[in-house]
């Protein structure tokens, strides 16, 4: 495993656990400087090894896959063109509530719909 | 045009087992794209099916864009007997997938999935990364937009760690 992901993933557990690298590395039946050099990212532990102290911090090691990101010039030639202040708006808002957002403009947007029609038989328009 | 909130709820209140992707997703993780339609990937199980079916039949299901007085019967044999089905119901167009190019089935899916509090229900959203993945590997020039915001998205959302 990569030095510099599996110090990312133990700081991230300690750190959630609140737990100094002693008493961690004491959990583990390991010395703090081993902790010390996997956080600090000079040493490159297994698997095994760091399942094992994830544990001893309460969690759970789980290995998954995610799609690497590519690189596509055509769809980076899209990204200047997309208006960033209303992704950054939509972020600042829960998952919840850019639902709920959706649902409004649709909801208004059949209201139009309905409208425009209305008045298109109104006018006699076919 | 879906009224998502009562959709949910029928799905839920059948116990249906499902994952949300495609455009109600990208608006999930943060997309400003309005979306009219919802796509999900539900699970083929022998419990399953019946339950979507049942779940779904007071809302009428029939095949989208497909004429009137089709011999379309909405039915657990019509279910297994297909796979993926765009639908158009009462309550707005429902696209049902058993399967989806490059992210498999629900029991493959549901491991790059995150539960979300949807309208009061925990629901299954496709992650981020994942949900990019099955748009490119869709490979439809029209998601080339889609696609580009959802990376800025991933990037907005990796700068933040």
């Amino acid at each position: 495993m990569s030095q510099s992901l599996a110090a990312a993933v133990l700081t991230d557990a300690r750190r959630r656990r609140v737990v100094s690298q002693r008493d961690l590395a004491e959990a583990a039946g390991t010395s703090q400087s081993v902790v010390g050099r996997i956080e600090a990212g000079l040493a490159s532990p297994s698997v095994d090894t760091l399942a094992r102290l994830v544990h001893a911090a309460g969690f759970e090691l789980k290995l998954s896959i995610e799609p690497a990101p590519v690189v596509d010039p055509v769809i980076e030639a899209y990204k200047p063109g997309i208006d960033q202040t209303l992704l950054i708006e939509n972020l600042r808002r829960s998952m919840d509530a850019r639902l709920s957002a959706n649902a409004e403009v649709l909801y208004f947007t059949d209201e139009f719909r309905r409208a425009l029609k209305a008045k298109r038989v109104a006018e006699g328009e076919p | 045009m879906i009224q998502l909130d009562r959709m949910l709820e029928v799905l839920h209140g059948g116990h249906v087992e499902f994952i949300m992707i495609g455009g109600m997703a990208a608006r999930a993780h943060g997309s400003a794209r309005i979306t009219e339609d919802l796509d999900v990937v539900y699970s083929r199980s022998d419990e399953n099916v019946p339950r979507l079916v049942r779940a779904l039949a007071p809302l009428q299901p029939y095949l989208r864009g497909a004429p009137p007085g089709l011999p379309f019967e909405w039915s657990v044999k019509s279910v297994k007997a297909g796979l993926n089905f765009t639908l158009v119901t009462s309550l707005g167009s429902l696209d049902i997938l058993g399967e989806v190019v490059g992210g498999g089935r629900y029991e493959d899916l549901i491991k790059h999935s995150e539960s979300v509090v949807a309208f009061g229900h925990p629901t299954n959203v496709v992650s981020l990364p994942w949900l990019i993945h099955l748009k490119r590997s869709a490979g439809r020039l029209r998601d080339f937009d889609a696609i580009a915001e959802l990376e800025l998205l991933r990037d907005m959302d990796r700068s933040k760690m």
